[in-house]
């Protein structure tokens, strides 16, 4: 009797499962359904993205389904799914690896001239970023510089002036030194590259991807910058570095420490998230303001059946109607510069448009490289040791090239 | 070598262990001084909890911290409780992935895997001890020696396999690599070994033939032992982490517990209560398991040797 | 309900004669049900193990990216192991969690053993209570340890707010990350070795015991005279399944350092998935999974070889 019904109950679970699973997801897209890979930062993150699917459907009557992983995973997954015969149509790819992906992504510049699409509204910095070689790859959705996200109570509490757009190294460790008589910490240390890179490059115009895109790890400004950043660590300006991702973001929003560095994209999320006065300003500077500025667009993979419905699907996810409204959100800062007002506007931050301002007139394209994705996972691992002073910044960079393909 | 294995493996099953669910009362009479070996035994006893205590205290705090308001997750000094016992935070947990999915396919893998790995161990284990065939002894050397295989070492060829199958992202790679362990034909075929042989002649004897003689025989008198494994075959397909994290790509659809979990920590990195709700979640079904199976549980341990894994 | 523990100590011996003659199966003539009822398993366990590691001898020899085409090699793949100094450290790393691991869970898990003796009251309660993390998920332990370790965490706000002094960053600290790692394994793996141990302790004869007591043997010196040498043949199995699934060792670090700081937590099993998975190295992924077989078959052979000399068979 008991394994009669164990076996029934078992039964109806196999039914159950294939009828609300109905085989792979992107083993079953078509011209109407599509799957779209992209990674997912929060549920009010999906929410966003998914009304831009859902836009994708009413325009083009094509099913859009989200497949979300955290960022971290996700260019792994990504790299697996294109590989194993499982690839999502729809893929979003990070300017700085697009380099990465060539070898799986479509070229669309031939799409983009047979469906007449006005390449020339998007923001050229935004578009650029998303050529390999010449060829584009994605269309871009984000740019920005990357800027730094302050705690205006924090500052406030330790009598600190509130930085403005170009200040000084100087500053930042003066304002270091007020924070910590107040008992917090000034900067909430990463080592996720973007924002490593940035904020070594304001300082002193260190970087370890050189503009031709080609890779300097050893690079000795770079390491001089490592160090300093030790330095702000071993003062108790910065906290200590740590291979969690989200160990910046949680200490900024925790109160912990006042400062961290993000992209424009994170603005929204953070709001939401700082029971705090939420401020932003440019990456302190070392002698001219400088920053990296990146952007996210949306690819179309090789395996792809459905390349022109791919095409269509991302042409209506990056209209100035949708990137408006993720620029209301604060989702993305739009790559197309008819959008961006729509940011600025409800942003709901004093003096954000200035501080971008400032922040865009020095800011640089990040190239990519094909090791950025190891390059990435390499800092994770090694940074740490460099910014929690058991290192040098030059024995750091050492041990990374050395695993890099030369 | 596995000869060998058996012989460890035997050597091990010579002590009657039905004492382990009954408490034993010997030990109690040899104490030449009473007082003395009761406060002795007192203070042991105040040590051992306090022990324990620590040792579970992990999982206190795990408890704890999902109940708190986000901003108390961290505080100096520790406490237990925040100012506001949150149960939103599961709900929360729950809403933001689709942990009612995992915990499905979850169970889905680890009960049609248990019963192939059941169905398939108890025939096995049956010829192995009761039948008579060609090839029996070699092919179970064989069975054994798959045991020394260390599981991390299939990866890469299994993966390459699934590609060439199309199983990348299905329930199937799931489940089927891991369905056919030798452990279960190995425990199967030692249980049946104590069938005493009356009662196959008895069945003969009925007119019944090899088939009739397993069904309605053996089968029967095996369930405690397929108990047994069936719990086994549970817990290691639902905590099994590495295979899934490699084979699963679309894990909405198909993740199971333990990837879902990794995916929440992935993106929920800073709202600590959240994972600590979410981690509560993930260990329910096998902690629930334990207390009501322990008995079945501890004596699958104890005949079959499955230690240190 | 069949007593099976019993019912199976008693079969134990005549497995051993079974290579010869035995005396159960009396099936003789029915050749071809034996090979029916086998076959199921056996086909599986052909395709999805025996396969699988020839195949991974193969693809070990080749250069076998995840998409294109492979091609041969030889043993290109295991020289490029060898001269590479990251997989030297991660042979080293996975080898000195080995030796902490290994021994820390015997001797925690012995020690937990003996101490619940079937005197103890509700040893059940306290069996149930360290068995529990065994069987959760090792990532739910994973996550609820890198709580407890990193920087106000509950071991920093604990000694924070008692002694005044900040812990170490255990996860990023190069000289502690390892034994951060060990201290969570031991916590949540020495479940099944604890019940092992304590059911043998139970078997050893209450007669012995007694005649050691009247010799003047202390608990000490009944347990290594008496107890140890009785059960030694369950210290020896367990202690070569510890190490077995030891150098196999992954989501601790993966989910708690990722392999940091550096490289001091990178685990074989880890490089191995990051070769395989991450640069999509599939032939030199097969190689590193090779020579971790090669390890542990060693191992298993040596102390097969070394067992003589402690485990007593009676």
């Amino acid at each position: 009797m008991k394994r009669q019904l164990m076996a029934g109950a078992a039964m109806a679970g196999v039914l159950a499962l294939t009828a609300c699973s109905g085989g792979s997801a992107t083993g079953s897209q078509s011209e109407e359904s599509l799957v779209w890979s992209m990674w997912i930062a929060g549920k009010e993150d999906q929410a966003a993205w998914q009304t831009v699917a859902d836009e994708v459907k009413s325009a083009d009557k094509i099913d859009v389904t989200i497949q979300g992983a955290p960022f971290t995973d996700y260019w792994t997954k990504l790299r697996t799914q294109l590989s194993a015969g499982t690839a999502p149509c729809i893929v979003t790819v990070q300017s700085l690896r697009a380099a990465n992906f060539t070898d799986v992504l479509l070229p669309l510049d031939d799409l983009a001239k047979s469906s007449g699409t006005a390449l020339d509204e998007f923001d050229s910095t935004a578009l650029d970023a998303m050529k390999v070689d010449g060829d584009l790859y994605a269309l871009p959705y984000d740019t920005g510089p990357l800027i730094m996200y302050y705690n205006k109570d924090l500052f406030k509490e330790a009598g600190v002036p509130e930085p403005k757009a170009g200040w000084s190294v100087d500053d930042f460790e003066a304002a270091g030194a007020a924070l910590k008589a107040a008992g917090k910490q000034l900067y909430a240390t990463s080592v996720e590259d973007l924002y490593l890179e940035s904020m070594i490059l304001s300082y002193n115009g260190g970087r370890v991807i050189s503009e031709d895109g080609s890779l300097d790890v050893a690079n000795a400004k770079f390491a001089d910058g490592l160090d300093w950043l030790a330095g702000l660590v071993e003062e108790g300006y910065a906290t200590q570095a740590s291979a969690d991702g989200s160990a910046d973001d949680n200490a900024f929003v925790n109160g912990q420490a006042a400062t961290f560095i993000d992209g424009p994209w994170s603005l929204l999320s953070t709001k939401s998230k700082a029971t705090f006065d939420l401020g932003v300003v440019t990456i302190p500077a070392g002698s001219t303001p400088t920053t990296f500025s990146a952007g996210s667009g949306f690819g179309i993979s090789k395996e792809c059946k459905y390349p022109e419905q791919a095409y269509q699907a991302i042409t209506t996810m990056t209209t100035e109607e949708v990137l408006s409204k993720l620029g209301t959100e604060g989702r993305a800062f739009p790559a197309r510069t008819a959008a961006q007002s729509a940011w600025f506007d409800n942003a709901g931050i004093e003096g954000v448009e200035d501080t971008f301002a400032a922040a865009q007139d020095g800011s640089v394209p990040l190239p990519g490289n094909k090791s950025s994705d190891q390059l990435a996972q390499l800092f994770s691992q090694y940074a740490i040791q460099a910014i929690n002073g058991q290192q040098t910044g030059a024995e750091v960079l050492d041990q990374i090239s050395s695993q890099l393909p030369k | 070598m596995s000869s060998q294995t058996i012989n460890s493996r035997a050597a091990r099953q010579h002590p009657p262990t039905s004492s382990l669910v009954t408490v034993n009362p010997r030990g109690l009479k040899r104490r030449p001084s009473k007082s003395g070996s009761r406060v002795r035994s007192v203070i042991s006893y105040v040590v051992l909890c306090l022990v324990a205590l620590a040792f579970i205290s992990p999982l206190v705090y795990m408890v704890a911290t999902s109940l708190k308001p986000a901003a108390e997750t961290f505080t100096t000094p520790p406490t237990l409780v925040g100012s506001a016992i949150r149960w939103e935070n599961y709900s929360e947990a729950f809403s933001y992935l689709p942990f009612g999915r995992f915990l499905l396919n979850g169970l889905f893998v680890a009960v049609i895997g248990t019963m192939i790995n059941m169905a398939v161990s108890v025939l096995s284990g049956y010829a192995f001890s009761r039948l008579r065939w060609k090839g029996r002894n070699v092919v179970f050397v064989l069975f054994l020696a798959t045991m020394m295989i260390p599981q991390d070492v299939l990866l890469i060829p299994l993966y390459v396999m699934m590609q060439g199958f199309g199983w990348v992202d299905s329930f199937q790679a799931l489940i089927i690599p891991f369905a056919f362990t030798a452990l279960g034909a190995f425990l199967c075929r030692q249980f049946f070994l104590t069938v005493p042989q009356e009662l196959d002649d008895a069945a003969r004897v009925d007119g019944a033939g090899v088939v009739k003689t397993f069904f309605h025989v053996m089968l029967p008198l095996a369930r405690p032992t397929l108990a047994v494994l069936a719990v086994f075959s549970f817990i290691a397909y639902w905590n099994s982490f590495l295979w899934p994290l490699i084979i699963i790509n679309d894990v909405n659809t198909y993740g199971t517990i333990p990837l879902g979990l990794q995916q929440f920590f992935g993106q929920q990195g800073s709202q600590w209560n959240l994972v600590m709700a979410a981690s509560v979640i993930s260990m329910l079904p096998t902690v629930l398991m334990l207390i009501l199976l322990q008995k079945h549980l501890i004596r699958g341990i104890v005949t079959s040797g499955l230690g240190g894994r | 309900m069949v007593t099976l523990p019993a019912a199976q100590a008693r079969a134990a011996r005549p497995s051993k004669r079974s290579a010869r003659v035995d005396p159960n199966a009396v099936h003789a003539r029915r050749s071809w049900w034996g090979l029916g009822f086998a076959s199921p398993h056996a086909i599986g366990l052909a395709l999805f193990t025996i396969v699988p590691i020839v195949a991974s001898l193969v693809i070990s020899l080749n250069n076998w990216p995840m998409l294109g085409s492979p091609t041969f090699v030889g043993f290109d793949n295991y020289s490029q192991l060898l001269a590479d100094p990251i997989f030297r450290t991660v042979i080293l790393n996975t080898t000195l969690f080995v030796i902490l691991y290994v021994p820390l869970n015997l001797i925690v898990s012995m020690g937990l053993a003996a101490w619940l003796s079937p005197k103890i009251k509700h040893r059940q309660i306290f069996r149930v209570l360290f068995f529990i993390p065994t069987v959760t998920p090792i990532v739910a332990n994973a996550v609820i340890w890198r709580m407890i370790y990193q920087p106000d965490g509950l071991i920093d706000a604990t000694m924070q707010s008692t002694i005044g002094v900040s812990a170490p960053n255990f996860l990023a600290d190069e000289n502690w990350a390892m034994l951060a790692i060990v201290a969570m394994s031991v916590w949540q793996g020495f479940g099944y070795n604890m019940l092992i141990f304590s059911a043998a302790l139970d078997s050893v004869p209450e007669s012995q015991l007694e005649a050691a007591e009247l010799d003047g043997a202390g608990a000490w010196t009944s347990f290594w005279k008496i107890k140890f040498p009785m059960i030694s043949p369950s210290i020896f199995f367990a202690a070569m399944m510890t190490l077995i699934t030891a150098f196999q060792v992954f989501a601790q670090p993966f989910i708690l350092t990722k392999g940091g700081p550096g490289s001091s937590t990178t685990t074989l099993v880890q490089f191995i998935y990051n070769q395989g998975f991450v640069f999509q190295q599939l032939g030199v992924a097969s190689a590193a999974a090779w020579v971790l077989f090669i390890i542990i078959l060693a191992i298993t052979a040596v102390q097969f070889l070394g067992q003589k000399k402690w485990v007593h068979y009676e």
